[in-house]
């Protein structure tokens, strides 16, 4: 359903995998180049748009950042990048991040991807292979013979 | 249902994800790796692997079997992570070389250095340093070499010297040229690529050097043909002195070589028209082509280039007369940065100058220059070298002081003392890994 406010935004309702319904502006919803094509392709006329990778709470951040970059302009770089800074500690942990840069992906927001693929990246620049392994639990499936011949390779990186 | 979980990032998006992006962002996307489709690394995994400093990728190889193929084996992805930080302004590197003292100490042998004192000091001391940019302020070193840490083991130790005979000038005796992350190193006795970055060297094959290696003046530069950015070329040419029955005359021939890494070898090129004589010590590579300032036959200043694809040089001219400039590249633009003014004194008596940045627009029989920048009253200095982002440096007036320029026409002194050296910016990359 489109709604109109009083100073004459189209609203458009976005729908989270767990059902929440979020009723923004317009121009908020279409800093996602894959809500904007759904606009463009008339999706958004009957009912809410269903976003179905995409819960309710992480969706409720993603309108944050959509609504501050919709509304700052060029001049004001230097706060919007202190706002994001701030944006990315409030996620916390990485498994926050990592479902906020999920839903940046899919959303297909390159702003926000790029923040927290960044922050992401940061994150894990200086950690041993252990401890990528335990954040995201990605099984070793190496043997012990294949897995020293690939440290071997490269020693001097882990020293 | 179960939610797939691939390489542990609870992931079922790969289907939905590709499924459901406009078909723009998929196609898009698919095109980024193979390992997309037939490995389980997945979008947004690699959202974050090209985002990484080289080395963590490196550690990351022992993660996984599909880490490990997709960061060491992957053709795709190398040229993603390159393209990607070509693309970023973040964190600019540098690689400075020192080569201060060596001059005095190189008729020096091992014994007598030893007896001095002064064998490990020359050993020990970096002579190959690397800065990165901390906030867009600040230098900082972050890591540093000595040269022979470097060499294949199987090279012994010497003191290097690219053959240049116009000038004394060591400024580039070791590193030749970089692109793409690569350096091209050497002297008359080996040349081998470095990715400093992820510690690999490729020797390049002595036994074939071309037969004008060691009486050469023209040039040796690294790039690449544009539909295989992963085999690296290197060209050379130059002019071969030939006795002639008069001892009083030297005839010069003048030989090309191309030296291709996919076949290890070097094979030479006959009967193409060289432009000029370049400069050795002011060249960069542009999207595979070196570019060089050279000295054209009739005695003008030119931009001379190689083409690999086509394997024939090509000139540019440059509007008006240069003199004390360095060639670079600008945001992806091939640009020249020149002094223009007479040297002149202030109240405090400094020297200062003013200086230009041009930028070349278009290729082609009429090249397009645009003046981009002029700076005012600079403290007068000697350019040497040019950052991908517009900053320039500048050897101040005999003390082998760098200052940095900023577009924004901002001066900020460093404190790299460079008596005799150069400092050129570069990218990580990941060319060289499982090779």
């Amino acid at each position: 359903m489109s709604i109109t406010t009083e100073n004459n935004e189209k609203m458009i309702t976005l729908m989270s995998s767990d059902g929440e319904e979020f009723v923004v502006e317009e121009a908020v919803a279409a800093q996602s180049q894959t809500i904007k094509h759904l606009i463009e392709d008339g999706c958004s006329t009957e009912g809410s748009i269903p976003l179905p990778n995409v819960t309710g709470r992480v969706l409720s951040e993603v309108i944050q950042y959509c609504k501050k970059h919709s509304s700052s302009d060029d001049k004001e770089e230097k706060e919007l990048e202190a706002w994001d800074a701030e944006f990315v500690k409030a996620a916390d942990d990485h498994v926050a991040l990592t479902d906020l840069m999920m839903a940046a992906n899919f959303l297909d927001i390159k702003g926000l991807l790029d923040l927290v693929a960044q922050t992401l990246a940061n994150m894990i620049t200086g950690k041993s292979p252990e401890e990528v392994r335990r954040m995201w639990n990605i099984k070793n499936d190496f043997t012990p013979e294949e897995a020293e011949k690939v440290r071997k390779e490269n020693q001097w990186a882990f020293e | 249902m179960a939610k797939s979980k691939v390489d542990g990032l609870p992931y079922e998006v790969i289907d939905d994800i590709l499924g459901k992006l406009p078909a723009k962002s998929m196609v898009r996307f698919m095109c980024v790796s193979k390992a997309l489709c037939t490995n389980s690394i997945t979008l947004t995994t690699l959202q974050i692997l090209i985002r990484l400093p080289a080395e963590s990728l490196v550690r990351f190889m022992c993660l996984s079997k599909s880490w490990c193929n997709l960061i060491r084996n992957d053709p795709s992805f190398k040229a993603l992570y390159t393209k990607t930080n070509n693309a970023r302004q973040v964190n600019p590197r540098y690689l400075v070389q020192q080569t201060d003292n060596r001059q005095k100490l190189k008729n020096m042998s091992r014994g007598e250095l030893k007896e001095l004192g002064l064998l490990e000091e020359l050993e020990e001391r970096p002579v190959l340093q690397f800065f990165s940019l901390h906030d867009g302020k600040d230098l900082v070193e972050y890591k540093s070499f000595g040269t022979q840490r470097i060499r294949d083991p199987n090279i012994r130790y010497q003191k290097p010297k690219i053959p240049n005979s116009r000038s004394e000038d060591p400024g580039r005796d070791v590193v030749i040229g970089s692109h793409n992350g690569l350096f091209l190193m050497g002297d008359f006795h080996c040349l081998f690529l470095w990715n400093p970055s992820i510690n690999k060297v490729r020797t390049i094959p002595k036994d074939d050097f071309p037969s004008h290696w060691e009486y050469m003046t023209g040039g040796t530069a690294v790039g690449f043909c544009k539909k295989d950015e992963e085999d690296f070329k290197v060209i050379s040419f130059g002019a071969q002195l030939v006795d002639s029955s008069n001892d009083s005359q030297q005839v010069q021939e003048w030989m090309v070589s191309v030296y291709s890494m996919s076949t290890d070898s070097w094979k030479e090129i006959q009967g193409i028209y060289i432009p000029g004589d370049p400069y050795n010590n002011n060249m960069v590579t542009l999207d595979g082509v070196p570019h060089w300032i050279a000295t054209s036959w009739e005695g003008k200043k030119i931009i001379m280039s190689f083409n690999f694809d086509k394997e024939e040089f090509g000139h540019i001219m440059f509007p008006i007369p240069i003199s004390i400039e360095v060639l670079g590249v600008y945001k992806g633009s091939l640009s020249i940065f020149k002094w223009c003014s007479n040297v002149y004194r202030d109240a405090e008596g400094s020297s200062r100058a003013d200086y230009e940045m041009w930028v070349l627009r278009e290729y082609g029989d009429e090249p397009i220059w645009t003046k981009l920048f002029l700076f005012q009253q600079i403290v007068y200095g000697i350019p040497i070298s040019m950052g991908y982002n517009g900053e320039v440096f500048m050897n101040k007036a005999h003390k082998g002081k760098l200052c940095r320029l900023y577009d924004s026409g901002e001066v900020r002194e460093f404190e790299i003392h460079i008596d005799k050296g150069c400092i050129i910016p570069y990218r990580e990359s990941l060319f060289l890994l499982g090779v």
